[in-house]
């Protein structure tokens, strides 16, 4: 028997006392946080929270209270957010209000409660944790393909039938391809668009025997090689990450599952405006009938349309829970800002109210009745609190954003680099992306911490790994005696990584000693001609990895001493990460070894072709540092970040750079509107609004994040005039169009 | 362009700290801590992935094993004991089907053959010597105990760990050696290899590991469990005593190792968990240059003869020669 079932729950009266007194006196909670705790759940709660109304602390405050106040067992809650660190902030915050409650608060009650039985965590998470404890058949010791480089890394080894297509028609179709395009993808190229289809077949439940009896002769292809992909998966005992959450959903199905549910679990959902069809159907299952279901999240702030979520789940969450639940939601909307300056409170709430692409008289853009947020920060001062650099070009608005970063610091306006934030759509250091602003924090000597920079391949110890790697197993770097070609870009990136290797040689002979007996050893490998296949064994037998050989190599200068610094440290860590994945789909990194016509020795052909034409095609052109989702916030340097990764995060200054780089209607709107005639769930949209305005909304919902990070300071800064960047604008109240800097300043911004 | 003209009222910000709950494994944080700061610094909290061969084929065969036949004896109990619970056949069938999704999920084991051969035996044997009486107690299996520490302000932590088996009263159903009551409430831990001995270190680690689990498990529910009961399947290979044993589970004396939960122990093991999450946060803290550096200590050599930073290691003298030697 728990602790919770000997103890009588206690009234909302006495927990808001608690919370009072845990509090220096006041509750902290304002009249919406407190309808959303008063809420009777006799019916589901949709919590539309505004950025900076303190989402986060209701949504800890009212599960402690529904489970002090309304008797909700903790093992019989599920609360899942967006990322791991997003549930740890959560957990965190649960654990230390409910010793609040215990300790100042003085509630003995609180003492007995144990969150610790919370399911949370993200749903991916929960899902897997679940499964495993239930012992579900079929996923269990399940191998999850953890990323779309692994996912794709599957397709490639298993093959499939999308990667011998050759219609131009069937990709452009989906948007992979321009109309004017005439060459088919490559391999990898055809891997990764054919991931993403499977990947949003599965999120949005599209049916591949409806697609299959269309008629439709690239469905019927599609559907077909969606279905081998299902049975490649199977055979192999692998599931990708949206499959994991269709098992769940088989699971909860079973009458396992129907148990394992009993009477419904009190589930709340943080970041609800990203949820994908699928995701829904699983929270709605878990609510069983008692339809224990809170909400939360803010529409204008869905970003991961191109990961197969529908804004709609939260916007219509009213039609949803008609559907599932015959009750009707009752809405909160947590509208008062603790967060920013009331200049930049009142230009998001202008820039979403008035934006053109964000009303529609036929369509829910927003959630219904939202009301503007209120200023309520403490911050105040009476300072132009919106700045923007508009220069002729990039390089010229570095130069100016450098200068006022320079005058924050010497200033003593803020303490540190770390409190400021450059936001923007693409963080490549490339001249399309944001090369000149990096350049010019460079050159400023000033620090900045940007890991998604796409240059990770490019580093030089990186490549002289990948270098030394090639020159073991490859001693002459010959790709027309591969038995099939390779990309140029492939070929020119192996050899500047053998360049780079032959580079340390000077210096560093030991690492090139072991490197030659290496490759003797293999020269001189033994291959038994009765066998079908030889693998090359180390001394005592056993078989080497392309991972034992990393770490190795790993061992030598330099290596071995780069190896502690964080900026390659974590490149080489990336690296691995991406060999192992290879590794378990290719033979476990185990080399398979011939004879070539001289009777030497020589890494088996096909092993060779797999290492380059798709480990090194997979990482050549972008390699992500790992913590992709989970941003790691660097001390004592500027930020910089995609606005994707900036969510949830508040600056105390952001820098939104290059507002004319934003994303396009692309192959995220087209396939959703490809697959919507096969999808059958019940909560589908009967219709929807163009994909130009959709790609629209998409790109005012990412602006609006950006924005709503800053607390003190927002300087918009671009290369460009702003009629090229006027849809992240708001509209002026005249209906005209933002072209120029005095257009601008009547929008009451200050043009520096 | 002057900022500072234009942000007269400016109210200078304050620094926030943010302090957040991390959550701690007995055995996949203290313990491997404990091992070598080196290895789970590198492979627990940097997370670069390990190439070798995996050790945890046997212990996860067998472990895996043992819940499949759980489950089919609690859907089956009302059945006759010979059907509720598998013969040998039908142990080497459940083995190699355990054996086949091991390997599908990437686990790269040695000699697989013998290995699989031993862990029907040894689960057979399991089955046939307290089989009825332990399966019918199982009340919860891979039961999750987790609890919030805090040793002083801002040092909260999440200690977390994985119980195999929540049990009624086994040991007093077996006639265990000592005191014991028909409303127990144990909790069991598989070992699939034999009871190391009484000083080793890996016997200290299992029942730091179970003290820890007590005291989890009294924060969850109000009471300690009876005992903790380590059972060492490995200690059924011995085919001599199988002979000659008649089925009495006495035969095999190291079979179980009990561990009551005495509070001064458990405290014991809660304050060293508590200066192991310290030495950690410390660890975390330090420069990454100066992070996970080897062990003042070598651990024991079966940790670091599977480890592969060896070839450069200060506590693995045999690392250098090993480097040298070609692939």
């Amino acid at each position: 028997m728990s602790v919770l079932e000997v103890f009588m729950s206690i009234s909302l009266h006495k927990f808001y006392d608690a919370m009072t007194r845990a509090n220096k006196g006041t509750l902290p909670l304002d009249d919406d946080q407190r309808k959303a705790l008063e809420h009777n759940f006799h019916t589901p709660l949709w919590i539309i929270a505004g950025p900076g109304t303190g989402k986060t602390h209701t949504l800890s405050w009212l599960v402690l209270k529904r489970i002090l106040v309304d008797g909700i067992e903790p093992s019989k809650i599920v609360l899942t957010t967006f990322t791991n660190k997003a549930a740890n902030e959560l957990r965190t915050r649960l654990i230390q209000n409910q010793q609040k409650l215990v300790g100042l608060g003085a509630l003995n009650e609180a003492k007995q409660i144990d969150v610790s039985q919370i399911l949370l965590g993200t749903l991916h998470s929960l899902c897997s944790r679940i499964l495993q404890d239930q012992r579900y058949e079929p996923t269990l010791r399940i191998n999850v393909l953890e990323d779309e480089l692994t996912q794709q890394f599957f397709v490639r080894r298993q093959g499939n039938l999308l990667l011998n297509c050759d219609d131009i028609t069937f990709w452009q179709r989906f948007g992979f391809l321009k109309d004017s395009d005439r060459f088919s993808p490559n391999k990898a190229k055809k891997t990764e668009f054919a991931c993403k289809l499977f990947n949003r077949i599965t999120e949005f439940g599209a049916n591949s025997e409806m697609m299959k009896a269309s008629g439709d002769t690239h469905m019927d292809l599609l559907a077909k090689a969606y279905e081998e992909y299902l049975d490649k998966l199977k055979e192999k005992h692998r599931t990708d990450q949206a499959i994991l959450q269709k098992h769940f959903l088989e699971f909860l199905q079973t009458s396992q599952g129907q148990s394992f549910i009993g009477s419904g679990f009190t589930v709340f959902v943080d970041e609800y405006q990203d949820t994908n069809p699928i995701q829904e159907e699983i929270y709605f299952t878990l609510v069983g009938t008692r339809g224990d279901f809170t909400v939360v999240g803010d529409d204008d702030q869905s970003l991961y349309r191109f990961r197969g979520a529908t804004v709609e789940s939260l916007i219509d969450f009213d039609e949803r829970c008609k559907v599932y639940l015959k009750k009707d939601p009752t809405p909160v909307y947590l509208k008062e800002n603790r967060r920013s300056h009331h200049a930049i409170v009142s230009w998001i709430n202008g820039f979403i109210k008035n934006h053109p692409d964000m009303t529609d008289p036929l369509y829910r853009v927003r959630a219904p009745k939202k009301p503007d947020l209120i200023p309520k920060s403490s911050i105040t001062g009476a300072y132009p609190a919106i700045l923007s650099i508009v220069e002729t070009s990039n390089p010229r608005a570095a130069i100016k954003m450098v200068e006022v970063i320079r005058q924050l610091i010497d200033g003593k306006f803020i303490h540190d680099y770390s409190q400021i934030a450059i936001l923007t759509f693409s963080t490549k250091e490339s001249t399309w992306g944001i090369s000149a602003y990096t350049d010019a924090l460079t050159a400023a000597g000033i620090p900045y911490y940007n890991p998604r920079n796409k240059k990770t391949q490019k580093q030089e110890h990186f490549q002289a790994m990948i270098g030394a790697l090639s020159i073991i197993l490859d001693p002459v770097f010959d790709d027309t005696n591969l038995p099939a070609s390779l990309p140029r870009s492939v070929v020119e990136y192996i050899g500047n990584a053998r360049s780079k290797y032959k580079e340390l040689v000077p210096t560093n002979s030991e690492l090139h000693e072991y490197v030659i007996n290496s490759q003797q050893a293999i020269k001189s490998a033994k291959v038994d001609p009765t066998k079908k296949t030889n693998f090359l064994v180390r001394q005592g037998g056993r078989r080497v990895t392309l991972s034992g050989l990393w770490y190795k190599i790993l061992s030598y200068e330099p290596f071995s001493t780069v190896l502690t610094q964080a900026n390659i440290g974590e490149k080489l860590k990336a690296l691995n990460m991406v060999l192992t994945d290879y590794e378990s789909m290719y033979d476990y990194g185990e080399l398979k070894i011939e004879t070539d016509k001289s009777g030497f020795t020589i890494i088996d052909r096909w092993t060779l072709y797999n290492f380059y034409a798709v480990f090194v095609e997979g990482i050549h052109q972008d390699l992500n540092e790992p913590e992709d989702d989970e941003i790691v916030l660097e001390e004592h340097s500027i930020n910089i970040m995609t606005i994707h990764q900036a969510k949830g995060l508040e600056f105390e200054v952001v820098f939104v750079v290059r507002p004319d780089n934003h994303p396009y209607e692309s192959d995220t709107h087209i396939i959703e509107d490809e697959l919507d005639p096969y999808i059958t769930r019940p909560t589908k949209p009967a219709s929807r609004r163009s994909r130009s305005k959709r790609a629209a909304e998409d790109v005012v919902r990412l602006f609006y994040v950006a924005y709503s990070r800053a607390k003190r300071l927002l300087c918009i800064t671009a290369g460009t005039g702003p009629k090229d960047w006027n849809i992240v604008l708001p509209k002026p109240v005249d209906g005209t169009s933002v072209i120029s800097k005095k257009h601008l300043k009547s929008l009451g911004v200050h043009v520096l | 362009m002057n900022i500072g003209t234009l942000l007269t009222e400016w109210s200078l910000p304050t620094q926030k700290t943010e302090n957040v709950i991390k959550k701690y494994s007995v055995t996949a944080d203290i313990l491997s801590f404990k091992r070598c700061r080196r290895q789970y610094g590198f492979f627990g909290v940097r997370k670069f992935r390990s190439a070798t061969a995996t050790q945890r084929y046997f212990g996860t065969l067998v472990h895996d094993v043992l819940e499949q036949i759980n489950r089919n004896y609690q859907m089956k109990k009302s059945l006759p004991i010979e059907e509720a619970l598998p013969n040998e056949e039908e142990i080497k069938i459940l083995v190699e089907k355990a054996h086949e999704r091991l390997i599908l999920s990437g686990i790269r084991p040695y000699n697989t053959e013998d290995q699989k051969i031993r862990a029907a035996k040894l689960i057979s044997r399991f089955v046939e010597l307290i089989g009825p009486v332990f399966f019918l107690h199982v009340d919860k299996t891979e039961y999750h105990l987790e609890h919030s520490i805090n040793p002083g302000e801002n040092d909260e932590f999440i200690l977390h760990g994985i119980v195999d088996v929540l049990s009624g009263a086994v040991a007093h159903d077996l006639g265990m050696p000592y005191s014991t009551e028909p409303d127990d409430i144990e909790v069991w831990d598989y070992k699939s290899g034999k009871c190391p001995p009484k000083d080793s270190t890996e016997l200290q680690d299992y029942q730091y590991q179970m003290r820890v689990y007590a005291h989890l498990y009294r924060q969850q529910t109000g009471n300690y469990p009876a005992r903790c009961v380590l059972v060492f399947l490995g200690e059924l290979d011995d085919d001599d005593i199988w002979k000659r044993c008649s089925r009495d589970h006495r035969q095999f004396p190291s079979l179980f190792y009990t561990i009551d939960p005495q509070p001064r122990h458990i405290v014991k093991a809660i304050n060293d968990f508590e200066k192991v999450v310290k030495e950690i946060e410390i660890e975390k803290s330090k420069p990454y240059s100066e992070q996970w550096l080897a062990p003042i200590n070598a651990p024991d050599a079966a940790t670091c003869d599977s480890c592969e930073l060896r070839y450069n290691c200060e506590r693995y003298e045999r690392g250098h020669k090993q480097r040298k030697e070609a692939l």
